[in-house]
């Protein structure tokens, strides 16, 4: 049976390669981000740096840590979904054989075992393959994380020798799991089915089908219904699995969805060219091959879903964080300087009212839990209690922020007291600049998306910084004012809502880089699956093609009943994709609303209609080149020969 | 001394002469498939029965839809009867598991189709050592070459098929369903695709497996000069047997095909 599975191997290469393919670039990423998530996990802040230094260095790289994880875990579902699906794709192509196997008194489990066989040869190479391809994709990771901010400039990811165990491991394991269920089908392929000229596929919405869909379906709407904390890292944690949980649902469901789609692009052909037989070819092929359609579908759900979703649900929280911060700040003038500006400012006439805060880094183990005693980066203001709420809205759940006219207090957002697990008249443990401060908590404020999560009385933070200057004036004299405080060299100034923009673009640009980085090697994987399967349904019909050819169309009329039913797959998949992003920016949206207290949702169109585009390109693309190949031969030579 | 079944009105004496009746290859009894149901209801078989001895040469002839197929598929275990049961030998088809149809192929039963059957990627030689393969035993180069030769392709065993003529291609089909010496060959149209010179040479090599080896064939075919190689022919309408003949010529085979409406 060995030598069996060798020749297929052999004799299918070009079939395979598809298959390699998918193995290797999921098991370059996984050993990639692996690699990297084991380097910041074991990084440490440089000698050298200072007590504050070393806090945000740290912390950074536990932000690392989390992020490759995140990356770990993305790239390790979406290779075993990818690879299932080519996997479960390239036996149900091979029915026909199959069932001759069978015929020939080939048993179900040497079927099976066969299949396994075959994905377990393609794993070893493609593993092989993935091994070499990680050692760049550890690179593009390692620059990343120091371009994000969340490494220093001399991290580096080292090659660890028994992360080749655990490539070969994925590698195969998944290239065997993929394999397995498809095999199990195949071994129960009738040999009778031998005998017949046309594949008589088997039921596309099977059992297993309907279990995920709606075990997937019953997870998704649990979690939108609970979904209501989205803060940092846990925030893209759950957007991940939100869309990932949809993504699943809605493939397994793809074959429901299929023939309605068919039908209506069918009537709309039709529509267009009410004399040709094109309409009807192209709905009815759809309609029959619909695990081609679902299965060629699969991978621009995936793409669309999780780059518009998990992009998009970024967006609504960036989008939350700037009309939180628009709507808490009550200032006319934001004025940044080194040098303290109170005696100017008390006695300047125009000046109505001004508060000064500074930001400092607050070190708070916010894990009890672990146990670590490890710190977390916090971002702290040290304000004037008496001031602040002149030019900020703060809503003061407990306690009064009075309470930090006193030396050694503090006051926590609600979601940190949370995690604290504490509350008003309770001590908190604080580093500050290399200092630790046992503080009394004086009052919990409510949280919102973008902190901060710490207010100090501003004796505590007597450290040379920049100090903030939020400034109320009188309209008449404001530019005169502006023009006063642009003269000073040691300070910038800038309109309120200019300021609040800038600082929102930039968290902006943040979020969607960190995005980014999250899930672009993983939505290339997926863009190249597209391809993938698009050249595996195409060749898969050489014989259809050339029985069309002999009825009478030329090579150019095949090839444009392949690209209106890709123009069919096409819309399938967004259609699919676009709710399991919409889902996603939904769930966002909902948690984001919550924190915030008003409706925010953002859809991101541009995005939404580059990544679709971008799939149609090289879902048409690939048709078009693999329907030119396949229909190169002579018509009656491919229909003579019986493969 | 014929053996007459004569179950259900249906009388069929199918087998040649001087063979004992308890040698019997294979025998359905009450055999009834249907496919659909309601409005869409197709009886394939209906109660039909059938004897047919070792050594002995069927061809199995009516209008399209009259069952044939369904009968070989039957009679190989292929598909399951609704009713009856299907004796291949001591073994009853009807009721074996998955696992022993899977044996019973491996074994006793070869399959020859119209549709050709033969792994593309593999040669001819590699096509025919295929079910020894199967079966886990040593491909026997000595064997592969003999049946090659007996098939008229000795010096054909490492063409592919797409290299080889549709004759060429069924001679190959029939190498590889002879090479375990199965007691039972079941042929769908094996000369359907084929012109009538290579035709000829096909069913000769049939007649020398019945004459040789003492294999027994059934054979579905439409065609009349095809049943007239056989020993015996049985008419089939509408899932029942209505008609057979001995010894048939083509002539009359043809007239008694017309007169079945095929």
């Amino acid at each position: 049976m060995l030598a069996l599975s060798i020749t297929a191997l052999r004799e299918r290469l070009a079939v395979f390669a598809g298959a390699i393919l998918t193995i290797t670039i999921g098991v370059a990423l996984v050993q990639a981000s692996l690699l990297a998530l084991v380097a910041a996990a074991t990084a440490g802040p440089p000698a050298g740096a200072t007590g504050s230094e070393r806090l945000v260095i740290s912390d950074a790289y536990v932000s690392a840590v989390s992020l490759m994880g995140l990356v770990v875990g993305l790239a390790s579902f979406v290779t075993i979904f990818i690879v299932g699906s080519t996997f479960g794709f390239a036996v149900a192509q091979r029915r026909g054989e199959l069932a001759l196997l069978r015929l020939l008194g080939l048993s179900q489990g040497q079927i099976q075992r066969l299949l396994v066989g075959e994905a377990i040869a393609l794993g070893i190479l493609g593993t092989l393959g993935g091994v070499l391809l990680g050692l760049p994709v550890a690179g593009y990771f390692r620059r990343t994380l120091i371009d994000l901010g969340f490494a220093h400039p001399d991290f580096e990811i080292a090659w660890r020798s028994w992360v080749l165990a655990v490539s070969l491991g994925a590698g195969i394991g998944v290239a065997a799991l993929g394999s397995l269920g498809a095999g199990r089908r195949a071994g129960r392929v009738p040999a009778l089915e031998a005998l017949r000229r046309t594949d008589g596929a088997d039921r596309v919405m099977n059992l297993s089908r309907w279990v995920i869909g709606l075990l997937a379906t019953g997870g998704a709407v649990a979690m939108l219904a609970v979904n209501t904390q989205l803060r940092g890292e846990s925030a893209v944690a759950i957007s991940i699995s939100l869309c990932l949980v949809i993504v699943i649902a809605l493939t397994a469901l793809a074959p429901l969805v299929v023939p309605a789609v068919a039908g209506v692009v069918g009537l709309l052909l039709r529509a267009l060219h009410p004399t040709g037989a094109g309409g009807a070819l192209v709905g009815a092929n759809v309609r029959d091959g619909v695990r081609r359609t679902s299965t060629t579908a699969a991978p621009i759900v995936v793409v669309v879903g999780l780059v518009v979703g998990l992009i998009g649900g970024m967006d609504v929280v960036s989008a939350g964080a700037r009309a939180e911060l628009e709507s808490s700040i009550d200032a006319d003038l934001v004025v940044e300087s080194h040098t303290r500006l109170d005696d100017l400012l008390t006695s300047h006439p125009h000046v109505d009212g001004f508060s000064r805060e500074m930001t400092v880094v607050a070190g708070i183990d916010d894990d009890l839990e672990d146990g670590s005693g490890r710190l977390a980066a916090y971002q702290a203001i040290a304000i004037e209690p008496s001031t602040y709420p002149t030019s900020h809205r703060v809503e003061v759940t407990t306690g009064a922020l009075d309470g930090l006219r006193g030396p050694d207090t503090i006051v926590l957002s609600a979601y940190l007291a949370d995690r604290l697990d504490a509350t008003v008249g309770d001590t908190a443990m604080v580093r500050l600049d290399d200092i630790d401060h046992e503080l009394t908590i004086v009052a919990v404020v409510g949280s919102t998306l973008a902190g901060p999560d710490i207010l100090l009385p501003a004796a505590l933070a007597d450290e040379p910084g920049e100090h903030r200057y939020f400034l109320r004036t009188a309209s008449s004299g404001r530019s005169e004012l502006f023009d006063l405080l642009s003269s000073l060299d040691v300070a910038t100034v800038a309109a309120v809502d200019e300021w609040t923009a800038a600082a929102s673009d930039a968290a902006e640009r943040q979020n969607r880089n960190i995005m980014v980085a999250i899930v672009s090697l993983t939505a290339i994987y997926a863009a190249i699956a597209i391809a993938n399967a698009a050249a595996m349904a195409t060749f898969e019909r050489r014989q259809e093609f050339a029985l069309l050819r002999l009825t009478g169309l030329s090579r150019l009329q095949v090839l444009r009943v392949v690209l209106n039913e890709g123009l069919i797959v096409l819309v399938v998949g967004t259609l699919l994709g676009g709710l399991a992003a919409f889902g996603t920016i939904a769930g966002a949206s909902t948690a984001v609303s919550g924190i915030v207290g008003r409706e925010i949702m953002v859809v991101p169109w541009p995005l939404a209609a580059a990544v679709v585009s971008l799939c149609a390109a090289i879902l048409l693309l690939t048709t078009s080149i693999s329907t030119v190949a396949a229909t190169r031969e002579r018509p009656i030579s491919v229909v003579g020969a019986r493969s | 001394m014929a053996s007459t079944e004569a179950i259900g009105g249906q009388r069929s004496t199918v087998h040649p002469p001087g063979v004992p009746t308890q040698d019997v290859a294979l025998r359905l009894e009450h055999v009834s498939r249907h496919y659909g149901s309601g409005d869409t209801l197709v009886v394939a078989l209906d109660d039909l029965s059938l004897t047919l001895h070792r050594g002995s040469w069927t061809a199995v002839m009516g209008p399209s839809g009259s069952g044939k197929s369904t009968l070989l598929h039957c009679a190989g275990g292929l598909e399951r009867p609704d009713a009856g049961q299907v004796w291949l030998g001591d073994r009853n088809l009807a009721t074996a598991t998955d696992r022993e149809l899977t044996a019973l192929r491996r074994r006793d039963v070869g399959f020859i189709f119209q549709n050709l059957n033969l792994v593309a990627s593999l040669t001819a030689a590699q096509n025919v050592a295929l079910p020894l393969r199967v079966a886990g035993q040593p491909p026997a180069r000595q064997a592969v070459r003999q049946v090659l030769a007996d098939v008229g392709l000795a010096d054909r065993g490492r063409h592919r098929p797409r290299e080889l003529s549709g004759g060429q291609q069924q001679r190959v089909a029939i190498a590889r369903a002879i090479i375990t010496r199965p007691a039972v060959l079941l042929a769908d149209e094996p000369t359907g695709a084929l012109d009538s010179i290579t035709a000829r040479e096909v069913l000769a090599l049939l007649r020398s497996r019945v004459a040789e080896s003492g294999q027994t064939i059934v054979m579905v075919t439409h065609d009349p000069v095809a049943a007239a190689a056989a020993d015996h022919v049985v008419f089939l309408s509408d899932g029942r047997l209505v008609d057979d003949l001995q010894r048939p010529t083509a002539s009359v085979v043809a007239a008694r095909l017309a007169q079945l409406g095929g």
